[in-house]
């Protein structure tokens, strides 16, 4: 008995073993593979501005394009569009002759269906439509926008309003979802790829979508698979054996070894996230300024930039990143000095600290828990203790929304919703946004501050709107409700043959395939 | 991971206490402990690894050459050498100097949690046999659907609800653990209550608490005993894995599972960050099962008689 | 006889369900985060997450809210995910599978190789075998599972390319037309050699890796029970009739012995469920575990209930037939 099961055994192994050396790879020269950690677990468009969703660029199409080397809006599926005078009517000029992937042509009532659709969810760009109080379909490709007042930022926000199409949306609608269960697994739009195939959490394929309105003259990339893969050392290993083109989500550890390894390349791009720890003002002491300036300036900026970022981020200036319009480069840079710091939370009537504050971070980042630790030994000198607390993003999101949560102090990121400096200031730190978005973490605002970025949001003007957003800039530093540490880096490791990547501000941590190559990849 | 020996650990029920008192009682003990040793020389090594990790605990600032949570910039990442034996991590900090301290953590850790479960699960079992009837059901009941619950996601909940620490990490382990021994000593006390001694014992007109005191708990006491240590060890690792996924303690504390958690993405450059606290994790349980598998046949009479 | 003992453990299993669930809608409570906040979404105004607060019945007192749910839930509806939309029963029906196949492989390898270790050990107490399946029994619990499954990826995977990282098919390869949800199982009624081939190989890393603690606990188990049959009379009587060694032990005591494991193999498929999350992160599994993870993570709560759910019901129903079966083996057992 003992000896069969013991011939069972090696028997098993050598029949395992013979499947194991049959087990082979097929033909991928036209098919680019990528690794990434976090899974998407839906091809609904309206997920498209946070980290949820980074796939539905390739399945969909915007009104109007950003793009980052001219800085400028640039023509999509709206070939043209015009704003009045006084910043309350949009019309735009669609492209005829585009199709969804069923086969349907978009027309302006999709455009109309998928404004709509976006604001009665409430998520992703809603936020910037809700000021849109009537569409009209003034022929089948032509639409015009009437807004309750006038929004600088409307045409900036656009780029992340992918066109979703409307007959199939509304074939597939289960109990008034708009369609969100059965976007789980599939696409509604008419961009260059479709989705034909979803293994859960394992592997996402999409194929070219042939009859793309762009057409495919001088493009190669056939088929993409994305492969769900949540440890960065599995990543590497699959990178290191051939079995992955680009790696989403290299860890840091892994970056000195990528550097120096011919065979890859690694692409730095700076973005316009920003990590920063936000003060909650209504917090005793973080009440006074002078506690929240003291705190600042006994943060280690170096430390992060270097053991956090391996020098591949940037010292932040302000709540506005460096590569935006009006951001103002006259404001002082931050500077770690101990000593200074101890003076001004003495000044404060805390000499010695002798406060715990309570910080909400995001578990499993990596940057966060470096800067933290850092924290904890920098502040710790002032006096100041420091009472970690991890949460998930929804979760820490929704403690910075409620005014009665507990966290003193959250280290997050500024991660702006477009591409508008105005914008970004208005929904971090104008009172209107206070408990109504998770931005406003810090419950701050002035109404100096108020006024200025009101008559930013209407203003055309752009030597006008420039003088106001940066005079802003300078009234929210002097106030420090946060600490901006540093301008978050976006890392990915591809292969040399992989040509044509670059970064976009208006869609984070994407990739834009249809305007890649493989060139050479056997 | 959850585990339930009750099946197993009820092998001393046929020796009633007076039995090891007649004789000198210190130098039976060691006798039988030196028989044991002569056939379960793992044992040794057990009894060994764990006496050196209370060592490491109880001395841990004198062993210790480093601030464990002291970070430096300019020592990061280093490979083991004589200076840092275990290496260092991202923050520069001391890796064998973490590992020290985190002995004094999963010890905690360890006697905490199986000590609430023990004291939870024996009330409740005890109660549940001594009552019989209808509250032995519904009390076996209760038990049951605690059982059924998947305790990753129980202690999960749990945790989430208090949030995330080390304490509200070990009080949600402590919420699944206790239906094992609820069951074991229900069990034990079932078939102590009908041993002809104890009849016996109520028959001179012993008191109802004089019995439970003199005759029904000591044999409860065996099992449990090897119970905890086996336990001991797995409550570590599931403490170990709520830390893993962000649950349990939080930095800078330096705990075992979360030292191999925020080290696991450097298994392939820095292997000794996520390496040495998974020895270490590895080492006291090991140690543990060793032990709690030499208390068990230290406690069986029929090996005793085999080799003695 | 049986049969009225299996419909009071039905009864049974109707009574853990309501013990589940209520234990879940008290945490849930006791859980500081608004659910309604929580599904509207980190962009929802406060007027949208009243609305949805409406919608979702969560305005409502507590008791009421758990009577719905019950009420629904044995019409067989578990509600909707409050992450992707879908509701929950499509959810469950997708990853469900895919953690039953990684379960049922786990169980079998460790049978194979625990039962064989046990018998070992207990014939020959403190012999060197002995020692050695014992620290191996040791070793199997006390490593920690997400470790030991980095590093089988990395010698495996990483270094001797004999098994593929993880996932459940090769990239190249398109699964099977679905019928069980089980890649093994839909290739082999699609005939499909190749799909079949692929699939059991990529069990074979996060099946073994996810085995080894059970076959400490199994092989530990196996040696005790041996140990006490060895000691019974007729395995004495056995001996002195001078049958060969292999014969009593093989035969007499094995089938005895067996009895102790076997009842503990239900306790040991929830203890696998319920332990999915770690190495199904590893090897990129796609099962429960990752279903469970994301759930509480994002606190998804229709979902935590339909998988605590399906848990309970798994480790119900196995248990029962675990003791259907022991009775049949074990005739002297009545209920």
């Amino acid at each position: 008995m003992k000896c069969r099961f013991f011939n069972l055994l090696v028997i098993g192994g050598l029949v395992l073993a013979v499947f194991a050396a049959a087990a082979g790879a097929g033909e991928l020269s036209n098919t680019l593979v990528i690794a990434q950690a976090e899974y998407t677990f839906s091809f609904d468009a309206i997920y498209n501005w946070s980290d949820v969703n980074r796939m539905s660029r390739l399945a969909y199409d915007p009104l109007v394009q950003y793009d980052p080397t001219a800085k400028a809006i640039v023509p999509c599926v709206a070939k043209r569009w015009e704003i009045s005078e006084d910043g309350l009517t949009y019309t735009f000029w669609l492209e005829e002759g585009i199709t969804f992937h069923d086969g349907s042509d978009l027309t302006a009532s999709d455009v109309k269906y998928t404004v709509e659709r976006t604001v009665a969810i409430g998520e992703g760009v809603s936020r910037f439509l809700e000021n849109i109080t009537h569409i009209e379909e003034i022929n089948d490709y032509t639409i015009r926008f009437e807004l309750g007042r006038a929004d600088s930022s409307l045409i900036e926000a656009l780029p992340a309003l992918y066109i979703v199409n409307e007959d199939g949306a509304k074939a597939n609608e289960v109990d008034g979802d708009w369609a969100q269960a059965y976007l789980r697994d599939n696409d509604l739009g008419s961009g260059p790829y479709e989705v034909i195939l979803n293994l859960l959490e394992q592997r996402t394929v999409f194929t070219k979508f042939d009859a793309y309105w762009k057409g495919w003259e001088g493009r190669n990339i056939e088929k993409v698979i994305w492969l769900w893969i949540a440890e960065s050392a599995t990543q590497r290993l699959m990178f290191e054996n051939g079995e992955v083109d680009i790696a989403m989500q290299p860890s840091m550890a892994d970056l000195p070894y990528f550097e120096t390894d011919p065979d890859t390349v690694v692409h730095s791009s700076a973005t316009p996230i920003i990590l920063m720890t936000s003060f909650r003002v209504i917090h005793k002491p973080l009440d006074d300024v002078r506690v929240r300036q003291a705190l600042a300036m006994a943060i280690d900026y170096d430390y992060v930039l270097d053991v956090a970022y391996l020098g591949y981020g940037k010292l932040a200036q302000g709540p506005v990143p460096s590569t935006f319009t009006y951001h103002n480069d006259g404001l002082p840079l931050p500077t770690f000095d101990l000593d200074a710091a101890k003076q001004l939370l003495a000044d404060a009537g805390y000499p010695g600290g002798g406060f715990t504050l309570k910080l909400s971070y995001e578990s499993g980042q990596e940057d966060k828990v470096r800067t933290l630790e850092m924290l904890q030994e920098t502040w710790g000198e002032l006096g100041v203790g420091i009472e970690p607390m991890a949460a998930d993003w929804m979760a820490q999101a929704s403690m910075q929304l409620d005014a009665t949560s507990e966290p003193d102090v959250y280290l997050n990121y500024i991660w702006p919703s477009g591409i508008n400096s105005a914008q970004l200031l208005y929904e971090f730190y104008s009172g209107a946004v206070k408990g109504i978005y998770d931005n406003n973490s810090s419950y701050w605002s002035d109404p100096g501050v108020d006024r200025l970025l009101h008559a930013a949001m209407a203003e055309a003007d752009p030597a006008t709107l420039a003088g106001i957003v940066k005079e802003a800039q300078e009234l929210i530093v002097e106030a420090a409700p946060a600490a901006w540490i540093a301008e978050v880096p976006y890392v990915l490791v591809a292969r040399p043959y992989v040509k044509g990547y670059s970064y976009n501000p208006a869609h984070q941590q994407t990739l834009d395939v249809y305007n890649m190559r493989l060139e050479g990849k056997e | 991971m959850k585990r339930d020996n009750s099946k197993t650990t009820d092998v001393v029920r046929h020796s009633p206490p007076e039995a090891t008192q007649s004789r000198g009682r210190m130098g039976d003990l060691l006798r039988r402990i030196r028989i044991t040793l002569r056939f379960n020389r793992l044992g040794a090594v057990g009894l060994f690894l764990i006496l050196c990790l209370i060592l490491v605990a109880i001395f841990a600032p004198l062993i210790a050459p480093y601030d464990p949570s002291k970070l430096n910039i300019q020592e990061r990442l280093q490979p083991p050498s004589i200076r840092h034996l275990f290496g260092t991590d991202a923050a520069g900090r001391d890796v064998f100097s973490r590992v020290v301290y985190g002995a004094r953590i999963s010890l905690r850790v360890a006697v905490v949690v199986v000590a609430i479960a023990a004291s939870v699960g024996a009330a409740i079992g005890m109660t549940a046999a001594l009552c019989g009837g209808l509250i032995d059901e519904a009390l076996m009941r209760f038990t049951d659907i605690f059982l059924a619950f998947p305790p990753l996601i129980l202690a999960m909940a749990v945790n989430a609800g208090l949030g995330p620490g080390i304490e509200s990490a070990m009080l949600a382990v402590a919420v699944t653990w206790w239906t094992g021994y609820a069951r074991m000593i229900r069990g034990q006390v079932m078939t102590t209550k009908n041993n002809l001694y104890v009849d016996g014992a109520r028959a001179i007109g012993a008191s109802r608490g004089r019995i439970l005191v003199r005759h029904i708990l000591p044999n409860c006491i065996g099992p449990t005993t090897v119970e905890v240590t086996l336990d001991a060890g797995a409550v570590v690792l599931t403490v170990a894995g709520l830390s893993f996924i962000g649950l349990g303690v939080q930095p800078p504390t330096p705990e075992w599972g979360a030292m191999v958690s925020e080290g696991h993405g450097y298994i392939l450059t820095q292997w000794w960050w996520p390496t040495f606290p998974g020895l270490a994790l590895c080492w006291m349980v090991v140690g543990l099962n060793l032990v709690g598998d030499f208390l068990r046949d230290l406690l069986d009479p029929r090996l005793q008689g085999r080799s003695g | 006889m049986i049969l009225r003992y299996v419909l009071r453990r039905c009864i049974f299993l109707v009574f853990v369900i309501v013990g589940v669930t209520g234990l879940l809608f008290l945490i849930t409570y006791s859980i500081p985060a608004d659910p309604a906040r929580v599904a509207a979404g980190p962009g929802a105004t406060p007027k949208q997450v009243e609305n949805l607060r409406q919608k979702l019945g969560l305005d409502r007192p507590a008791y009421v809210q758990y009577l719905t749910y019950m009420k629904n839930l044995f019409r067989g509806d578990l509600g909707k995910s409050t992450r992707t939309k879908k509701p929950v029963i499509e959810e469950l029906k997708s990853y469900l599978p895919a953690s039953l196949e990684l379960m049922v492989a786990a169980m079998l390898i460790n049978v194979l190789i625990a039962v064989p270790f046990g018998v070992l050990s207990a014939v020959k107490p403190g012999h060197l075998a002995d020692s050695v399946s014992r620290l191996f029994a040791a070793l199997g619990m006390g490593l920690p599972l997400f470790w030991v499954a980095l590093l089988a990826q990395f010698i495996f995977y990483g270094k001797l390319h004999v098994l593929p990282f993880g996932g459940r098919l090769s990239t190249s390869l398109l699964p099977p037309a679905h019928f069980t949800g089980s890649f093994i199982i839909d290739a082999l009624l699609a005939g499909d050699w190749l799909l079949f081939k692929d699939a059991l190989v990529h069990l074979i890393l996060p099946a073994t890796v996810m085995a080894l603690p059970e076959i400490a606990v199994t092989s530990r188990l196996m040696r005790s029970s041996m140990l006490e049959v060895l000691g019974q009379d007729y395995i004495r009587t056995a001996r002195s009739k001078g049958l060969p060694e292999r014969l009593v032990v093989g035969k007499h005591a094995l089938r005895n012995a067996v009895l102790v494991p076997l009842t503990m193999v239900g306790m040991q498929v929830g203890w696998i469920l319920g332990n999915t999350l770690l190495v199904e992160t590893v090897f990129s599994w796609g099962g429960l575990g990752f279903l469970a993870f994301n759930a509480i993570y994002k606190l998804d709560f229709p979902v935590i209930m339909g998988v605590a759910l399906v848990m309970c019901f798994v480790f119900v129903i196995l248990n029962l037939l675990v003791d259907i079966l022991y009775a049949y083996i074990d005739p002297r057992i009545l209920y």
